[in-house]
C-alpha cells in the first residue's frame, strides 16, 4: 500500500512486460493471439477490481461497458476508417465515462449490495438485448471483418494490420493505462477508496464524500472497461452480442478473484492464468463454463484472497477464510439496507 | 380483443411459472440471506430431467405430472448437495462473495448441461390431454396455460398455509427473522435452513419439469426465467412469498402485453421497468421488516 | 459568550415510540459537556441528532450560530464536529499510520490546505510528519506500522482519538469513551480528555454512564429521562437536583 515498491516488485513487473513484448518473436501465432486476449482481459479485470477490491462495490454487469467500447470501435473502423484510431479509442473511453458517470450518479447514492448487483445485471442485459435486436449493429451475428487500423501520428503512419504490430500496440496501451491506474490506486485517491471499502460510515466521519468517490471510481472503471473492449475489437476482428452477455461480466470477476482482489496486480495474474486455461479447454463444449465456474467457486470458498494471498509470505490482514475476511470488517452490506 | 385476452392469459400463465421459480428464490433469501444466482440453472436441470424421465413425449397427464415430480425430487437432492457443499459455507459471509459463489454455481451448472446434453435444443411435447385449447368467449385459451396457472395458484396457497399456519412454517419464519435467537430457543437452525433450501429447489425443479413440455430445451433456458424470477423477487420484496406472487403475475402480464405491443424489443421494457423500480422503491412491494 | 451548539425543541420518535420530547440544551465553547441519563433515556439519540446521524422530526440544531439541522453527518464532520464511537472504530486493514494519513489527507482536501508533492503516490512530507506527531502524542509511535485490527483495545481507542483530532475539530463528540475501559484506565482516559480540551481548545460533548468520572470531569451536564431534559447545569447543582436524585436513586456514587 504505502511501501516503496521494492526491487523484486519492480523487477518482476519489468520482466513480465519484457517477456510479453518478446512473444511475437519466438512464440506461435496462436500463443500471441491468446496473449493479446489476456492483455485486454487483464485491463478489463483491473477495471472491475478498481470497483470491487478498492471501493467495495461489486458490479455484475461490467460487460456493458466493455461492449460499448467494442461496438463503438467496430462501427468506427468499419464505417469511417479514415478517423484516427487514437481518436476512436478516446471516443470509446469518453462514451463509457459519460455512461458511467450518469449511471453512477443515478444508482450509487441509492443502492448497494444485492440491489446494486441486480441493477448492474439488468442494465447489462438491457444493453445485450438491445444489441441483439439491432439490425444496425448486426443483430445476433454482430459485426465482422473489422479491419485493423493504421496509426497516424502527424507525418508518421504506423500500420497495425499485422499480428505483431497490433499486439505490441495493445501491449503499449495496456502498460500505459495500467501504470496510470497503479498511480491512482497507490496515491491519495486509492487510499480514500480503500477507506470507503473498509468503513463507509467512518469515512464520512473523516469528511470523505463517499458517494462522489464511488461515482469517480465507477466512471474510471467504466472508461477502462470500454478501452479494453475497444482494443479487443480489431484484435479478434469480430464483435457479437456475446460481449454484453453476463458470462462476459463474470470474466473480470473470476480473473480478479483468482489472482487476488487485494493486490493491485492480482487481476492481471488471474487473467493470464485463465486465458491459458480457456485456451486449453476451448474445444470441448461446456468445459469452459465448468472450469471457469469451478475455479471461481473454489477460489471463493477456499482462498478468497486469491493467488496473490498465497504468494505472500506474511499472512495479510484479509487473507485466509471468508469468515475472517468478513469478521472484523465493516458491517456486511445487507440487501435492502444501506451502509 | 381476443388477442388481448390471449395475451393476458398467456401472461398469467407465465406469471405462474415465474412464481414457481421466484418462490424458491425468495425463500432461500428470506432464510439464508443469500440471493441464489444459480436458481435458474436448476430450473433447466428440472426441465432436462423431466424430459429424460418421460422419454421425449408424455403420454398422459399422469406421466407428465409424475415426471415433473421426479424432476422435483432430483433437483431437491441436488439442492441438498449444494447446500452441503456450498451454501453452508456462505452463511454469514460478506454479501458480495456469496453472490459471486452462486454466480459460479450458475456457470458450473450451465457447463454441466452443455456437456451432457449439448447445445442443440430438445423439444418435448405436452401430453395430448393438455394440447389444444379451451374456447373462452372470443379467445382460445391453451389448456396448458390453464394448467400452469392452476399449479401456480395451488403452490402459492400451499406455501401461504405452510408458512403461516403450520408449525414448520412458523419455525421457518422464526429462523428467518433471527437465526441466532431461534438457535437459542432450541430450534435446529441448520436443519431448518437445509430443509428450506431443499423445498425451494424442489419447487424450481417442479417448475422446470412442468414447463419442459412447452419449451424447446436449451442450456440457456435458465437465463430467461432466472432474470424474470429475479425481477419478481426484487419487485416483490426480498424474502416475501406474497410479494413474489404479486410481482410474478404483474411482470408476467406486463411482459406479455408489452411483447404484444412492442414485438421488436423483447424483454427490454421489463428490464427498464425493473431498473426504474429499483431506483424508486428498492425494498419492493412487500418490504421485509427483517432486513436489518 | 454564545453557545457553540444550540439544540432547540428537538423531538424524535421511532415509529410511535417517542424517544425525545422537546429537548432544549446548549453547549458553551471550550467546555466539557456531558449528556447523562439512564438507559433508554434518549441520550444516545440526542447525541446522534447532534452528529447528524439521525434526523429530527421537530426542532433545530445550531452550530456556531448556523442552522445545521439539515446537514449530513459528513458535512458536519467537515464543519468541525468530530466523533468517536463507543466501540472504537478505525479502518481495520490500515495501519495506525495509514489511518491518520487518510484522515489528514481528507482534512487537507476539504479545508483547502495546500499539499506538496501532488504527483507522488506517497503521502507528502507534511502529512506524514503530522501523522507521526499525532501518534507520538497518543503514545502510539511504536505501533505506527501495526494493522489496526491487531491493536489492543486501549490502543485502538487512542488511535480513534488521534483520528478524530486529526480532523482539527472545533467540537469533539465522544460516545461513551469509558465503555469497556477498566476502572484504573478511566482516570487516564479522563485525563486525556481534559488535556485534549486544554491543549487543542476543543469543546467536548460526552455521553456516558459512569457518573462518578463525569461529575469530576465535566463543566456542565444535562440529564435526560424518558426523552425529557430534567436538569441542565453545573455538576454540583445537578447532582443535588431533586428530580435527578429521584431518577438515580439507588445509583448514588455511580458504579463501582
Amino acid at each position: 500500500m504505502m511501501r516503496t515498491p521494492n526491487l523484486a516488485y519492480v523487477g518482476s513487473v519489468a520482466a513480465a512486460i519484457l517477456v510479453l513484448a518478446s512473444l511475437p518473436f519466438w512464440a506461435s501465432q496462436a500463443v500471441v493471439f491468446v496473449a493479446g486476449v489476456a492483455l485486454t482481459s487483464a485491463l478489463f479485470a483491473l477495471s472491475w477490481n478498481l470497483l470491487f477490491g478498492y471501493t467495495g462495490i461489486a458490479s455484475f454487469g461490467h460487460a456493458a461497458f466493455f461492449s460499448i467500447g467494442a461496438y463503438f470501435t467496430a462501427l468506427m473502423l468499419r464505417q469511417s476508417p479514415e478517423t484516427s484510431f487514437l481518436l476512436v479509442l478516446a471516443g470509446a473511453i469518453l462514451l463509457a465515462a459519460v455512461a458511467g458517470l450518469v449511471l453512477g450518479y443515478l444508482i450509487l447514492p441509492r443502492l448497494t449490495g444485492v440491489h446494486f448487483a441486480i441493477l448492474t445485471l439488468a442494465v447489462a442485459e438491457v444493453l445485450h438485448l438491445s444489441i441483439s435486436a439491432s439490425r444496425f449493429l448486426g443483430a445476433d451475428d454482430g459485426i465482422s471483418g473489422i479491419p485493423r487500423p493504421t496509426l497516424r501520428l502527424g507525418v508518421f503512419a504506423l500500420p497495425l494490420q499485422s499480428h505483431t504490430a497490433y499486439y505490441l500496440f495493445t501491449l503499449v496501451v495496456c502498460v500505459l493505462f495500467t501504470g496510470a491506474l497503479w498511480w491512482l490506486c497507490h496515491g491519495p485517491v486509492g487510499r480514500v477508496l480503500k477507506a470507503i471499502r473498509q468503513d463507509p460510515e467512518r469515512s464520512a466521519f473523516v469528511g470523505i464524500h463517499v458517494t462522489r468517490y464511488r461515482v469517480l471510481a465507477f466512471t474510471i472503471s467504466a472508461a477502462m472497461a470500454s478501452l479494453a473492449g475497444a482494443l479487443t475489437a480489431p484484435w479478434t476482428q469480430i464483435v457479437s452480442p456475446e460481449v454484453a452477455f453476463w458470462m462476459n461480466s463474470a470474466q473480470p470477476m473470476l480473473n480478479s478473484l483468482l489472482g487476488g482482489t487485494s493486490a493491485f496486480f492480482g487481476p492481471v495474474i488471474g487473467s493470464l492464468v485463465v486465458a491459458v486455461l480457456n485456451y486449453q479447454t476451448r474445444t470441448l463444449l461446456g468445459v469452459s463454463e465448468l472450469v471457469v465456474g469451478g475455479i471461481l467457486l473454489g477460489v471463493v470458498l477456499l482462498a478468497p484472497g486469491g493467488i496473490a494471498s498465497l504468494a505472500r509470505r506474511r499472512p495479510k490482514a484479509n487473507a485466509g477464510t471468508l469468515h475472517s475476511a468478513a469478521a472484523d470488517c465493516a458491517p456486511a452490506i445487507d440487501a435492502g439496507g444501506k451502509v | 380483443m381476443s388477442e388481448l385476452l390471449y395475451s393476458l392469459l398467456n401472461g398469467l400463465s407465465m406469471g405462474a411459472t415465474t412464481f414457481l421459480v421466484a418462490a424458491g428464490l425468495t425463500l432461500i433469501f428470506g432464510i439464508l440471506r443469500i440471493l441464489n444466482f444459480a436458481h435458474g440453472v436448476f430450473f433447466a436441470v428440472g426441465a432436462y430431467a423431466a424430459f429424460v424421465l418421460v422419454g421425449g413425449a408424455a403420454q398422459s397427464i399422469g406421466t407428465y405430472v409424475l415426471a415433473s415430480a421426479g424432476a422435483a425430487i432430483l433437483v431437491g437432492i441436488l439442492g441438498y448437495v449444494t447446500d452441503l457443499v456450498v451454501l453452508r459455507r456462505l452463511r454469514g459471509v460478506e454479501g458480495e462473495y456469496a453472490l459471486i459463489a452462486t454466480f459460479a454455481l450458475l456457470l458450473i451448472g450451465t457447463g454441466v448441461i452443455k456437456l451432457i446434453w449439448g447445445s442443440d435444443p430438445l423439444v418435448a411435447s405436452p401430453p395430448s390431454a393438455l394440447q389444444g385449447a379451451l374456447k373462452l368467449g372470443p379467445a382460445l385459451v391453451p389448456y396448458f396455460s390453464i394448467f400452469m396457472l392452476a399449479t401456480g395458484i395451488l403452490a402459492f396457497v400451499l406455501m401461504e398455509w405452510a408458512l403461516n399456519y403450520s408449525h414448520i412454517g412458523k419455525v421457518a419464519q422464526a429462523v428467518a427473522r433471527d437465526p441466532w435467537m431461534a438457535g437459542v430457543l432450541g430450534i435446529n437452525v441448520p436443519l431448518v435452513m437445509t430443509a428450506s433450501v431443499v423445498v425451494s429447489f424442489m419447487l424450481v425443479g417442479l417448475a422446470g419439469g412442468l414447463m419442459a413440455a412447452n419449451q424447446a430445451l436449451t442450456p440457456h433456458l435458465a437465463d430467461g426465467y432466472l432474470l424474470l424470477a429475479f425481477n419478481a423477487v426484487i419487485v416483490g420484496g426480498l424474502g416475501s412469498v406474497r410479494g413474489a406472487f404479486a410481482a410474478s403475475f404483474l411482470l408476467g402480464v406486463g411482459e406479455s402485453l408489452l411483447v404484444m405491443l412492442l414485438p421488436n424489443l423483447p424483454g427490454v421494457p421489463i428490464y427498464l421497468a425493473l431498473i426504474a423500480f429499483l431506483l424508486v422503491r428498492p425494498q419492493g412491494l412487500f418490504p421485509n421488516p427483517n432486513a436489518h | 459568550m454564545s453557545p457553540i451548539i444550540d439544540v432547540v425543541g428537538v423531538g424524535m420518535s421511532y415509529g410511535k415510540t417517542p424517544v425525545l420530547k422537546n429537548v432544549t440544551l446548549s453547549v458553551n465553547p471550550g467546555e466539557i459537556f456531558a449528556l447523562l441519563g439512564p438507559n433508554g433515556a434518549g441520550k444516545t439519540t440526542m447525541f446522534r441528532v447532534m452528529t447528524g446521524e439521525v434526523s429530527t422530526h421537530t426542532g433545530k440544531v445550531h452550530y456556531q450560530g448556523r442552522d445545521i439541522t439539515a446537514l449530513s453527518a459528513m458535512a458536519r464532520a467537515r464543519a468541525g464536529i468530530g466523533r468517536t464511537f463507543q466501540v472504537a472504530r478505525v479502518f481495520q486493514e490500515y495501519s495506525a499510520l495509514e489511518n491518520l494519513v487518510v484522515t489528514i489527507e481528507s482534512r487537507k482536501r476539504f479545508r483547502g490546505e495546500p499539499r506538496t508533492g501532488k504527483l507522488l503516490c506517497r503521502p507528502d512530507a507534511g502529512v506524514a510528519a503530522e501523522a507521526m506527531e499525532r501518534l507520538a502524542e497518543m503514545g502510539l509511535k511504536h505501533r505506527a506500522a501495526t494493522h489496526a485490527r491487531f491493536l489492543s483495545h486501549g490502543d485502538r481507542k487512542r488511535l480513534e482519538f488521534a483520528v478524530a483530532l486529526s480532523m482539527r475539530p472545533t467540537v469533539l463528540m465522544l460516545d461513551e469513551p469509558m465503555a469497556g475501559t477498566a476502572a484504573e484506565d478511566r482516570q487516564a482516559m479522563s485525563a486525556l480528555i481534559d488535556k485534549t480540551r486544554r491543549e487543542h481548545g476543543v469543546t467536548i460533548v460526552i455521553t456516558e454512564h459512569d457518573t462518578d468520572v463525569i461529575f469530576g470531569l465535566a463543566d456542565r451536564v444535562a440529564v435526560l429521562n424518558y426523552g425529557e431534559l430534567i436538569a441542565q447545569g453545573m455538576p454540583q447543582d445537578v447532582r443535588v437536583h431533586p428530580k435527578v436524585r429521584e431518577v438515580y436513586l439507588g445509583q448514588e456514587g455511580g458504579h463501582a
